[in-house]
């Protein structure tokens, strides 16, 4: 466990994935109610957090990036309702990796959105468990860079 | 073919997956950064590819450190670099017993020639005695 973010690494997932090893300690997965935003003031804009993950998968918290990213506020939707051609659509559309592995899992690529814009994003989905022994809860993390549409090669959804 | 790099570790004799990316650089750089770390005895990154045509899969290791190489590779380094240390100087040999056994030499002659001259002077006594 590197159990502090590193203050020199600059990318996201990767300072994201440190932070989610800290909040875990030594259990397997963190508790939902361990993410706090003021310990990541700098990194919560770009989270999101699904809640019954398994059962009924919604998004309980979307931050201001991506409200912005997706042209309104998605919190509330059903996983089902959620734009796949939005960075928060394609960041979360790996969910089953996830729940199948119960481990973090990050994937990145290129498409062009509903807005039209071609992005290049990085995004990672961290397991979250109440009860320590199944999977209920991801906090997710992206972001990304408008490309512009001669630069995009689409990628499939992960 | 899809493709994606798992992070095992190897801790208390058991290997785990720790998690999973589609970026090989993005893996290796995570495990080098958990292996500077210090919490687990191993760490590899195996690449699991699958070609969902064939339906056939395969899994080759792309990276592995484990702290018995890390102290090998550290060894072998040492063992590369020209030595920068200066020779340690000669030792003194100690010196031989030569002037021992002058000294030796010297007393034995000098008792011999003590006993002699005794042996001289008692016989001198003697002849004067009788005489």
């Amino acid at each position: 466990m590197t159990g502090e973010i590193n203050p020199r690494e600059r990318r996201l997932v990767l300072r994201l994935l440190d932070h989610w090893r800290a909040m875990a300690g030594e259990l397997d997965w963190p508790r939902p109610d361990s993410v706090e935003p003021a310990a990541m003031t700098d990194m919560w804009t770009f989270c999101f957090m699904i809640d019954d993950a398994r059962a009924a998968p919604r998004l309980s918290y979307v931050g201001d990036y991506h409200k912005e990213m997706y042209g309104s506020d998605p919190t509330g939707l059903a996983f089902a309702d959620v734009n796949s051609d939005t960075l928060i659509g394609r960041s979360a559309s790996y969910l089953k990796d996830v729940l199948a592995k119960n481990v973090p899992v990050t994937y990145g690529g290129q498409f062009v959105d509903i807005h039209g814009n071609g992005l290049l994003y990085r995004s990672i989905l961290l397991p979250l468990s109440t009860d320590g022994k199944t999977v209920n809860a991801v906090l997710g993390g992206a972001n990304c860079r408008i490309l512009d549409l001669g630069e995009v090669v689409e990628n499939p959804l992960p | 073919m899809m493709v994606v790099f798992e992070i095992h570790t190897f801790r208390d004799g058991v290997w785990k997956i720790d998690s999973v990316f589609d970026d090989k650089e993005l893996a290796v750089v995570e495990a080098q950064r958990m292996e500077r770390a210090g919490r687990y005895s191993a760490i590899r990154v195996v690449e699991e590819s699958f070609d969902e045509a064939t339906e056939r899969g395969n899994t080759r290791t792309v990276y592995r450190s484990t702290k018995v190489d890390r102290t090998n590779t550290e060894s072998a380094e040492r063992r590369k670099a020209p030595p920068n240390i200066a020779p340690p100087p000669r030792p003194i040999k100690p010196k031989k017993a030569k002037a021992s056994f002058t000294q030796l030499l010297i007393v034995t002659s000098l008792t011999l020639g003590a006993i002699a001259l005794a042996g001289i002077g008692i016989m001198y006594a003697l002849h004067s005695f009788v005489g």
